[in-house]
């Protein structure tokens, strides 16, 4: 398999400490790989690493595509967006768009950054400072700068941060056609869970700085546990019943979860059968926040 | 698919970049700015010297020894006392206020991210914030080399070059142009040793300026030759090119965001 980025052994320290520690991460051509971990677990170090933006400990081995970290050919054809755009507050929006433009070396510039604009539905901002933007539409204008030039690889720190719903899915959206009609491998991470388990393809989960697990979302969603959750006139009753006929069960803030045991009708039987009446039941699956919060725990207690 | 034209050489990297911080300077207010404060000096220097020296009067005789002494400084032109530093030479110093601001921006707007993390080498960077310091500095320079001109007239000071003549003022005003490659540099090293630090950056530019003061005074005196421009090109190069290379190792050594 070819990879898009490769690393291997990758460490990184800040007056001593490791933000990053013997990373081995690989990120597959044309994957949408999703990034996750809690805050300060070295998601933005990695990406800051693999952008050339830090410099690496002795032994570290970066890859794009095979070939050296600080091959300009491999770097001309990448898209940034790292925590927040890098643009002038005081030039506007064109301005700063038409900079980077400039700086990729592009025959045609203003046509550029017309189309990237337009690809994130703000050519209407383009004549407005910086500056004077809201958080949402800076963080579209990052992802419009990125996606300038027609990269090859995305990297996306946080792109989704201070978006609301409708910026988010326009964002998805954009994200999901480069990758599928231009063949485009993105390295994005995200806290927003939810929307990150739309796109991604792939998982690397990331904890204090070490990669606790590759995983391709495929994978994750086989499994994912299912369980079905139940509301009853009394849950306490129930919880007794069920913790006898199934593997596990757990309150939640809905009513009960029942582990092993997928057949609702059943459970609604047996309910009724000792007097319990049933408001709610429903089958469900653990979801991405689940499998990363399962994962990290794991690797807590290794 | 791609839009890029290609970017295979170290030149096709460094025009690109080049284009990009011009585009930059021509659209930010600084550069007018500062080359405004470059022309308005001369006129500051004609009335507050006049009117803070004693024998005020007698000062400035000739519009010339507001640009530059002549080496010697016997024959006339030349002058004594605090009116020795007000000249041409500040214009060294307002270029490290410009280069700190333009290349300090550069980090703290995370503009620094997108140069770096595509094509562009550490060295590329370097080499385009000289070249478009020196021409920045080579701006001010005439500005205030226009600015001395106009205040003189307005002053009804004499024009006479004296022993400098025509051509020395000339090969002067060359030269001064040509040492801000020396000076950018220095200034660009501390601007990336203090990164988005902007008044560190200022007052570090500020001290190794005044250091460097000297060197802008005695290299291009006002009768200046053509051998003083090729000194200061052939200085330009070697120091300037031995600063850049610090100026490389640092970006290179130290993380950047």
């Amino acid at each position: 398999m070819r990879y898009a980025i490769e690393t291997h052994d990758l460490s990184k320290r800040f007056h001593g400490m490791y933000a990053v520690r013997h990373l081995d991460m690989h990120v597959p051509e044309g994957a949408i790989y999703g990034f996750i971990g809690e805050n300060g677990s070295g998601k933005s170090t990695t990406e800051k690493l693999v952008c050339g933006l830090l410099v690496p400990e002795r032994g570290s081995e970066i890859r794009l595509y095979g070939r050296p970290v600080d091959d300009a050919q491999v770097r001309a054809r990448m898209g940034v967006l790292i925590e927040n755009p890098g643009c002038f507050p005081d030039s506007t929006v064109f301005q700063n768009m038409f900079m980077q433009a400039m700086n990729l070396g592009l025959c045609n510039p203003g046509e550029e950054v017309e189309r990237a604009l337009g690809a994130v539905r703000m050519t209407g901002a383009a004549n407005r400072k910086f500056g004077q933007c809201s958080l949402g539409m800076k963080q579209r204008i990052g992802v419009a700068q990125a996606l300038m030039g027609h990269p090859r690889l995305l990297i996306l720190d946080e792109p989704i941060n201070g978006l609301d719903a409708d910026g988010m899915r326009i964002v998805r959206e954009t994200l999901l056609r480069v990758n599928r009609e231009e063949g485009v491998t993105i390295l994005i991470s995200s806290h927003i869970l939810g929307e990150l388990s739309k796109i991604a393809t792939h998982y690397g989960i990331l904890r204090e700085g070490t990669l606790v697990q590759e995983v391709l979302a495929n994978q994750v969603r086989e499994r994912s546990k299912e369980y079905v959750l139940v509301r009853t006139s009394d849950d306490r009753a129930a919880y007794r019943l069920l913790r006898e006929r199934a593997d596990r069960v757990e309150p939640d803030e809905d009513g009960l979860r029942v582990y092993g045991q997928t057949d609702s009708a059943a459970i609604a039987t047996a309910l009724f059968q000792a007097g319990i009446s049933v408001s709610h039941i429903e089958l469900r699956r653990v979801g991405l926040e689940e499998y990363y919060i399962d994962a990290v725990s794991d690797g807590r207690r290794q | 698919m791609r839009q890029a034209t290609q970017i295979d050489t170290f030149r096709q990297r460094v025009g690109s970049m080049i284009r990009m911080d011009f585009y930059r300077l021509v659209h930010t207010p600084l550069l007018y700015i500062m080359v405004a404060v470059s022309a308005l000096i001369p006129a500051l220097v004609l009335s507050m010297v006049s009117a803070n020296e004693p024998g005020a009067a007698q000062t400035f005789t000739n519009v010339w020894q507001v640009v530059e002494m002549v080496q010697g400084g016997a024959d006339g032109l030349g002058i004594m006392g605090m009116a020795l530093l007000c000249n041409i030479n500040m214009v060294f110093i307002f270029a490290a206020i410009l280069v700190s601001i333009f290349v300090s921006h550069d980090y703290s707007s995370g503009f620094i991210k997108n140069i770096f993390t595509v094509h562009a080498k550490k060295v590329d960077y370097v080499v385009s914030k000289t070249v478009v310091g020196v021409f920045a500095g080579g701006g001010m320079v005439l500005a205030y080399l226009i600015g001395a001109l106009l205040a003189g007239v307005l002053a009804g000071k004499s024009f006479d070059t004296g022993s400098a003549g025509a051509i020395g003022v000339v090969m002067c005003v060359l030269s001064k142009i040509c040492l801000m490659g020396v000076f950018v540099p220095l200034y660009l090293a501390v601007a990336v040793f203090f990164k988005q630090r902007l008044w560190l950056t200022i007052i570090g530019a500020f001290v190794v300026g005044i250091l460097f003061y000297p060197v802008a005074m005695f290299s291009a005196p006002l009768n200046s030759t053509l051998l003083n421009v090729l000194l200061c090109v052939a200085g330009a190069f070697l120091l300037g090119g031995a600063v850049g290379w610090v100026c490389d190792l640092i970006l290179r050594t130290r993380d950047l965001a």
